[in-house]
Order: structure tokens, then C-alpha cells, then sequence
């Protein structure tokens, strides 16, 4: 039997397995998709919002 | 007549006691805070089990292999790392000190038994502290490259960036750390076996203060998992940083403010157990990651975990003047059913 493949919504990056260079890859300026963007679609704590970027700052800096 | 001296002058009298330096508890080994397995030479293998069982309606007929039921047991092979802890000791560097009226009389003798007995007593003290801050902070410089190289992300089963910074500032030893082995390790045992991230729970760390140390507790206690919260038998525990009860007992005791004590201090003064909702926390040489888990499946594995007390000592040979001292132990960390560990800045 095949096995089902579940495609993981990335413009989440809390779900479980998105990577931050998965969730980046959705962002894209002609489309107005940014992280904010994103972040708002999901129901995401302030305090989620924070840890995140900067986690993405840290990210950007290494 | 005026008293003429000429010459250097020095000091005629001295504290007797020698003041050494504070060498932290090792309450890791002496109270055995996470598990402590003994009697493995070189290397061992650890084995987990994890049984799915499925109810069916009853029929009265035979037994037949039932879908989804499994029963599991997976083994993984540790390699304990053996180090030594020793020195030379040249005793001649202490001529000319207080140690010399303690030497016996020959040119020959110069071993000081007051150096012996007020500091080289001091050896085993400090390596039991060396090795408590193994168990808790650092990592090999192979385990440093392999988590620097996993795919950071926010959610579970992502390392967070955060953690990544925090390993790379770990210092290179040639053991890993619990942590280290949380976040990376070979288990047979995992979701994906072999080589790669652990199966922890993540909780995004934050740095604190006195202020909000609470808040940051609560997330961490929100991360564990219900059964583990209600296992009576194997409780989980919080192992936390060492500056965390001053932070609490700060937090306990804010001034001026409206203040809810958070954090349980059964007993006054500084050496109290702490509890926070009911989850006792023990604070260890940690740096910045929390582990809550229950004891049992936080693992040091040991040949002998004695060997921290046992020093060899004697003169070196061929006539050389020099002692040495040489402790010996192998030993390494692992972590079991590490779906149930919460891992605080994973």
C-alpha cells in the first residue's frame, strides 16, 4: 500500500517538522507574503511572536 | 641608642588556616539525582520497550495476529569515554614557604604533609565539581558539529536556534552533557532511529529576571506531559540552573509589589528543597537549558561510579624528585523515553 503523504502547512512555523528555512521559503514580496503575514494567519501568542523572531535574528546572524 | 636593622623585612606570623576555594556540592553522584548505572567496562547496551496493545471484539475462536497491536523493544549501544585526572608535583617549589617546617630533615625529603593534608586533600572535591559540570554543561566536538549542522525550526521536532547558540557556547569536553545528549543522540529508540535530533519535548526558552522567572516556569510546566505529570511512582523533576534560587527566592519576596510566591521553600534557609506546583527542582551546573523529566530516564552509565574518589598517588621513577596523582573513571550520559522529557530551550 502506498504510503499517504500529509503535506504540512510551512507558513506555520510552530507545526511539527516545518523548519525555518521551509517557513522563509514562503515568504515573497510580489505577493505580500511576509513573516508577519504569515504569523497572523495562525493563531499564535504574542509571546510565541517574539520568541520567533528571535529566533530568526539568530538565525540571520550566524 | 637607636636600634639599627638593616635587611628585608617580612612578615612574622601567618593565619594558620589555609583558605581554599569553594568547591560546589555534587549532589548528581552522592544522592544519586538522576540514574546512576554501575558496572560497565567499556561500553553497554540499553534497551527500551513500548507495547501497543488494540481490543477487538470477542469472538471465542482462535487467537489471530491482531492489526495495530505491537510489541517493541529496541536495543541502542553506549561507549563510555574513559578520562583521568592528573598531575605532577614538584614539592621543591614550596622551599622557601611555610611548607618547609613540615618537611623532613635531608635535603632528599621535601614532601609537606601540611600542603598534603590542608590542599592536595582538595583533589578529590575538585574533581567530583569537574565532573558534576561535565554531566551538566558541554559537549564532545563531534557532538558540537552534529547539532550545529540539524535544520532549525519553531516547533516540535526542529532544534530552535537558540539551542544551537547555546551548544556552540558549551565548552568542548570529551563527554556530552545531558542536554547535549537530549538534543542529539543514536537511539534505537526514537521516532527516526539512529543518529540525529532527540525526541524531546521543546519549550522556547527566553532570557529571565526575578520578574519573570514565573512565567517562564509556568511554560515550562505547561511542556510536560500529563502522563509524566501524573506518574506517582517515577515523578518527573526540574533540574534547573544554579542562579535560579536566587532568582526565586527573589521572585518570592519582590518588594513593594503585590507578589505571589510561585515557589515552594519547604524549609528556611538557603539549603531548602524547592518545588514549583507541586515539581520538586534541582538546581545543577546547568547553563541556560532546563531537562524535566522523571530521574529514571536521565542515565549517567558508570564502570564504577567510586572511581571519583579513587587517587592514585606515589614517585615518579628513575630518581626523578616529582609525585604524581592520577584518578582514573569511564563513564558516560544517556537518555531513555525521551518523548517524556521536556527539554526547556531546545
Amino acid at each position: 500500500m502506498a504510503k499517504e503523504v500529509v503535506k504540512i502547512d510551512t507558513t506555520n512555523p510552530f507545526n511539527k517538522g516545518v523548519t525555518y528555512k521551509d517557513f522563509l521559503a514562503n515568504v515573497n514580496a510580489d505577493k505580500k507574503v511576509t513573516v508577519d503575514s504569515m504569523l497572523k494567519e495562525h493563531k499564535i501568542t504574542k509571546e510565541q511572536v517574539i520568541w520567533l523572531k528571535k529566533e530568526l535574528e539568530i538565525l540571520k546572524n550566524k | 641608642m637607636a636600634i639599627v636593622f638593616s635587611g628585608t623585612k617580612l612578615p612574622q606570623s601567618q593565619i594558620d588556616e589555609i583558605q581554599a576555594e569553594i568547591y560546589s556540592d555534587w549532589a548528581t553522584f552522592r544522592e544519586r539525582d538522576v540514574n546512576i548505572q554501575e558496572n560497565h567496562k567499556s561500553g553497554t547496551e540499553v534497551y527500551e520497550s513500548k507495547l501497543t496493545v488494540v481490543g477487538k471484539a470477542y469472538t471465542g475462536a482462535a487467537v489471530t495476529a491482531t492489526g495495530g497491536a505491537d510489541e517493541a523493544v529496541q536495543r541502542s549501544a553506549v561507549n563510555l569515554t574513559k578520562i583521568e585526572y592528573s598531575d605532577l608535583i614538584d614539592y621543591n617549589t614550596l622551599l622557601d614557604t611555610r611548607f618547609e617546617k613540615s618537611m623532613k630533615k635531608g635535603a632528599f625529603n621535601t614532601v609537606s604533609t601540611e600542603f598534603d593534608n590542608a590542599v592536595l586533600q582538595y583533589i578529590t572535591p575538585a574533581i567530583s565539581e569537574s565532573m558534576e559540570n561535565i554531566v551538566w554543561d558541554g559537549a564532545t566536538a563531534a557532538q558540537k558539529l552534529a547539532i550545529a549542522a540539524l535544520v532549525p525550526g519553531g516547533g516540535q521536532g526542529a532544534i530552535s536556534a537558540g539551542a544551537q547558540t547555546l551548544v556552540a557556547a558549551m565548552p568542548v569536553n570529551l563527554h556530552n552533557s545531558l542536554p547535549a545528549t537530549i538534543l542529539y543522540n543514536d537511539s534505537q529508540s526514537k521516532d527516526t532511529p539512529g543518529a540525529g535530533l532527540g525526541d524531546y519535548v521543546k519549550v522556547g526558552a527566553t532570557a529571565y529576571t526575578s520578574a519573570t522567572i514565573a512565567a517562564e516556569y509556568a511554560k515550562m510546566f505547561t511542556g510536560i506531559s500529563p502522563k509524566v505529570l501524573n506518574d506517582k511512582v517515577n515523578p518527573p523533576i526540574i533540574f534547573a540552573p544554579l542562579a535560579d534560587r536566587q532568582l526565586m527566592l527573589t521572585a518570592n519576596n519582590s518588594v513593594g509589589a503585590a507578589s505571589n510566591k510561585n515557589f515552594l521553600f519547604p524549609t528556611e534557609g538557603l539549603n531548602s528543597k524547592c518545588f514549583y506546583q507541586g515539581v520538586e527542582v534541582k538546581f545543577k551546573p546547568l547553563v541556560d537549558f532546563h531537562i524535566v523529566s522523571p530521574s529514571k530516564y536521565l542515565i549517567l552509565l558508570f564502570d564504577l561510579v567510586n572511581d571519583m574518589n579513587q587517587i592514585e598517588t606515589g614517585k615518579m621513577s628513575d630518581g626523578a624528585d616529582q609525585y604524581y596523582y592520577k584518578n582514573v573513571q569511564a563513564f558516560a550520559t544517556w537518555c531513555t523515553n525521551q518523548r517524556y522529557i521536556t527539554l526547556y530551550g531546545g
